[in-house]
């Protein structure tokens, strides 16, 4: 059976919370991922015809989001420092449940400071395997890369993911 | 030999052929040293993983799921798609003649959805799915609307519930105020596409049965209370007849 516009629409929607971590974890910050994660969308809808059907629409969008990334950093020509005090302003702290969504927040951008440290081949790998949880294989596939290379790059990147946060 | 680094971390990832599992699993029970890497390494990756995961750290946004659902798709993907499923039914209209129809009513008209958002900001059913949400019972079988129905349940909250499923996602909604709010929504793997279709039984994804463990008052409905939902225009009203 032939995917419509209504199947792909809803499992774009059951990939958003996923789209949006990696996103995270590329972009190093919150505000900046989900601007990534809205440009993905975008181009994906629009670049539909270059998505081959029978193949995985995660990977395809996870891939678009990934360049995107390149793209926009190469166009700010300038290495993205994570503020945290900008990233928590915004954070209703006297609300209901203000202290609970700002631990939550600190937490992610302590770890996407760590993260940002990393080279970017190491994060990607880092986002597909041990925070959206894929394969070896898919990640691998998704990347375009074989499996030693993409292990190797999770080994170094975990290494010097708890030097960072253990220290 | 030890296991290296690579390997320890293979079994944290559980990505190790079951037997090498089992050995490494054994041999952490004699290796305080090694055992403490892989917890290391375990405690590492549970961190990534609920901090990314815990949608406090997320604000709140419809945004995303506001251009899923409306944006305009690539004219020559709907214009392929179109002609794939002229093909698929055999269709006996000249080529022409279903290019030329497809123009005029499938690819330059507003492309239609089983999803919106509310003025809440809420993902709800619309079209064909909320059609069959409204009317379609778990006997019968795949009737072209493209939703499939599972199971349908009393939440705790009082809602009438329902599990469906359609080409590469399945989910739950819970009808109130009139409209189908989905309450669930997850992608089945292009590798078991069956899954989908499967919803009554065991194969329901893990986020849907967990939504369901977690809100269902009683048991699902039988026949009879599904019917009687359906006929109370799933006002909540109607009790399971199974209880």
């Amino acid at each position: 059976m032939n995917a419509t516009i209504d199947d792909i629409r809803a499992e774009l929607l059951a990939l958003l919370p996923r789209l949006r971590r990696f996103c995270v974890a590329l972009a190093g910050s919150v505000p900046e991922g989900e601007d990534l994660a809205q440009d993905a969308i975008e181009r994906a809808l629009r670049n539909l015809h270059r998505w081959e059907p029978g193949t995985r629409l995660d990977n395809w969008v996870f891939r678009i989001a990934k360049n995107r990334f390149i793209d926009r950093r190469r166009a700010m020509k300038r290495e993205h420092v994570v503020e945290m005090s900008d990233e928590l302003e915004n954070n209703s702290a006297n609300s209901v449940d203000g202290v609970r969504v700002a631990e939550a927040r600190m937490a992610l951008v302590k770890l996407n400071k760590a993260l940002q440290l990393l080279p970017l081949e190491q994060r990607e790998a880092i986002a597909l395997v041990l925070i959206d949880g894929m394969s070896y294989q898919d990640a691998a596939n998704m990347l375009e890369i074989p499996i030693g290379t993409l292990t190797s790059r999770i080994s170094r990147a975990r290494a010097a993911l708890a030097a960072a946060i253990g220290g | 030999m030890d296991p290296d680094r690579k390997t320890l971390e293979a079994f944290v990832d559980c990505e190790l052929p079951p037997d090498d599992m089992k050995k490494i699993a054994r041999l952490l029970e004699s290796r305080p040293d090694l055992d403490r890497y892989v917890r290391e390494q375990e405690t590492l990756r549970a961190h990534l993983r609920d901090t990314f995961a815990n949608p406090d750290a997320y604000p709140a946004s419809d945004r995303h799921a506001a251009t899923i659902l409306s944006a305009r798709v690539s004219l020559r993907w709907r214009l392929s798609a179109f002609i794939r499923r002229r093909l698929t039914i055999r269709s006996l209209i000249p080529l022409g003649t279903a290019l030329a129809t497809g123009i005029a009513i499938g690819v330059l008209s507003r492309p239609a959805t089983n999803f919106s958002i509310d003025g809440r900001g809420q993902l709800i059913a619309t079209g064909s799915l909320a059609d069959a949400l409204d009317t379609q019972l778990a006997s019968a079988r795949y009737l072209g609307t493209g939703a499939r129905i599972g199971i349908s349940f009393r939440s705790k909250a009082g809602q009438d519930c329902r599990t469906f499923s359609l080409k590469s996602a399945s989910a739950a909604a819970c009808h109130q105020n009139g409209a189908w709010i989905i309450a669930v929504l997850v992608r089945t793997t292009p590798e078991n596409p069956g899954a989908a279709y499967q919803m009554a039984g065991s194969t329901m994804p893990s986020a849907v049965r967990r939504f369901v463990e977690r809100n269902i008052s009683g048991v699902p409905f039988d026949a009879k209370a599904e019917l009687n939902a359906q006929r109370q225009h799933w006002s909540g009203r109607t009790y399971a007849s199974g209880k």
